[in-house]
C-alpha cells in the first residue's frame, strides 16, 4: 500500500513539475492567434490625419503588413525607425499599414510628424478593428498574404529580421 | 336620389367620422384619435429618419467599416435584448469573458478600455439579436479558448474537468483503503500476538525464525496487560 502511495504521490508530483515548467515559462499575455491560416477580417477604417478611408480589400494582390501600436507604448517608438524604413525600401511591393490602438488622432498625427509617416494608419473606433483581430496588447504585428489571408502574427516590437522572416512567409 | 359612394377605400378616421358620429363626445374623442395617430406616425417617421442616418453616418458617408460579428458567426439567431434584461445580460456574458490586456480579469470587471470595449461589443451584439453560443463563437474566433474563463469540455481541456474528480476518486480510495487496513491490524499486530495464548516452554524465548514469538519487554514487565492476558487465557 505504501508503494502504490508513493507511487501515485511521485506521479502527481512530476505531473505538476512538467505543468509549472511549461506554464511559468510562457507568457501570461501571449495568445496563440486562431486567425493564422484564415482570412483577415475585412475593414475599412479613417486614415489618421485625413478624411480618405482606407479599404484593406483594396490591397489584395500584395502582402500587407497590419501593425497595430499605440503613442503610450514605448517598445512602439522603438520599432516605428524599422517599420518606416522597411516600408520605404519595400516600395509598392508590400503594403504597410498602421492601426491605432487606444490613442488619441492628435497624439498619432504629432508623432508621425516628428518620426516620420511613411504609410497609412487608421483610426479604430472603439476597438472594434482590434477586437476582430484578437489583439492583446501593442505592438502586434500581422503578416497577410496576397490573398488576404494572415499568415503570421507577432507580439513585440519588429526588428528587421522579424520583418523580413515573416514577410517571407507573406510573399510565399 | 341617388347616393354616390367612393369606391375607394377609405382611412379609418373618415369611415368612422361618416359612419359613428353620434354626438359631441364621439367627435372629441375621434378628432383625439386623429390627432394620436398623426402624432404617431411623425414620430415613428422621425424615428425611422434617425436610425437611416445613424446607419448611414456609420457606415456609407465616412465609408468607415469595421469588421462585423455577422462575418463570423451568421445572421442573429437568437431574440434583441433591450432594457434591463439587456444591461444583466450583457453582464452575466461579461462575467464569463477573459479581458485579453488584464490578469485573469473577466471583462465585467476589469476598468481597462479594451474590457469596456469588449463589453460594449457584447451589449451591441444582443441587442442585435446573436445568440449566446453566437458572441462566445465571435470572441473566440479573434482570442481562441483563451477569452473563455470557463474552458470547454474538449481536447486538452477534457483534462481540466477530469483530473480534479479523478483526483477525488482516487484520494477516497486511498482513504477507505487506509481505514480498511487500520480495522484489521489489531488481529495481525504484535500486542494481538501477545496476546494470543503462548505456550509455557514458548513464552520468553526466541522461536525458530528469530523474535517473533516472543512478546515485547514492556509487555512482560506491565502488570496490568498480564492480568488481561490471564484473563483471556483462562477467563478467570
Amino acid at each position: 500500500m505504501n508503494r502504490t502511495v508513493l507511487a501515485i504521490g511521485i506521479v502527481i508530483a512530476l505531473a505538476l513539475v512538467v505543468v509549472l515548467y511549461f506554464g511559468l515559462g510562457k507568457d501570461p499575455q501571449h495568445i496563440d492567434s486562431p486567425l493564422v491560416g484564415r482570412p483577415a477580417p475585412d475593414f475599412a477604417l479613417k486614415a489618421v490625419g485625413s478624411d480618405e478611408t482606407i479599404d484593406l480589400a483594396q490591397y489584395r494582390g500584395k502582402p500587407v503588413v497590419l501593425n497595430f501600436w499605440a503613442t503610450w507604448c514605448r517598445p512602439c517608438w522603438d520599432e516605428h525607425p524599422t517599420l518606416t524604413a522597411t516600408a520605404q525600401s519595400a516600395g509598392n511591393q508590400v503594403q504597410f499599414l498602421g492601426v491605432v490602438f487606444q490613442d488619441d488622432e492628435s497624439k498619432i498625427v504629432d508623432f508621425l510628424r516628428q518620426r516620420g509617416w511613411a504609410y497609412p494608419t487608421l483610426v479604430d473606433e472603439k476597438g472594434k478593428t482590434a477586437i476582430a483581430y484578437g489583439v492583446g496588447g501593442v505592438p502586434e504585428t500581422f503578416f497577410l498574404n496576397k490573398n488576404g489571408t494572415i499568415v503570421a502574427k507577432f507580439e513585440g516590437p519588429m526588428t528587421p529580421d522579424i520583418i523580413e522572416e515573416n514577410l517571407a512567409k507573406a510573399m510565399r | 336620389m341617388s347616393i354616390h359612394r367612393d369606391p375607394s377605400p377609405r382611412r379609418s378616421g373618415e369611415k368612422v367620422a361618416e359612419g359613428r358620429i353620434r354626438g359631441r363626445a364621439d367627435r372629441r374623442d375621434i378628432n383625439r384619435k386623429s390627432t394620436m395617430s398623426r402624432t404617431a406616425i411623425v414620430l415613428m417617421s422621425i424615428l425611422l429618419a434617425l436610425v437611416a442616418l445613424a446607419a448611414i453616418a456609420q457606415q456609407d458617408v465616412q465609408g468607415v467599416k469595421v469588421p462585423d460579428a455577422e462575418q463570423f458567426v451568421g445572421k442573429p439567431r437568437g431574440t434583441p435584448l433591450t432594457g434591463d434584461e439587456l444591461t444583466r445580460h450583457t453582464q452575466e456574458l461579461a462575467a464569463t469573458l477573459r479581458c485579453p490586456v488584464c490578469q485573469g480579469l473577466a471583462i465585467a470587471d476589469s476598468p481597462s478600455e479594451m474590457a469596456t470595449n469588449m463589453k460594449g461589443q457584447v451589449r451591441e451584439l444582443l441587442s442585435r439579436g446573436f445568440s449566446d453560443k453566437q458572441i462566445y463563437k465571435y470572441f473566440e474566433h479573434s482570442y481562441g479558448q483563451f477569452v473563455l474563463l470557463s474552458p470547454k469540455f474538449q481536447g486538452v481541456n477534457t483534462l481540466v474537468w477530469v483530473l480534479p474528480v479523478l483526483a477525488l476518486a482516487i484520494g477516497v480510495i486511498i482513504v477507505f483503503s487506509k481505514i480498511r487496513s487500520l480495522e484489521k491490524a489489531p488481529a495481525a499486530s504484535p500486542v494481538s500476538d501477545g496476546l494470543s495464548n503462548p505456550s509455557p516452554g514458548q513464552a520468553g524465548k526466541p522461536d525458530e525464525e528469530g523474535q517473533a514469538g516472543k512478546p515485547a519487554p514492556h509487555e512482560e514487565e506491565d502488570p496490568y496487560l498480564a492480568r488481561v492476558r490471564e484473563l483471556v487465557k483462562g477467563d478467570k
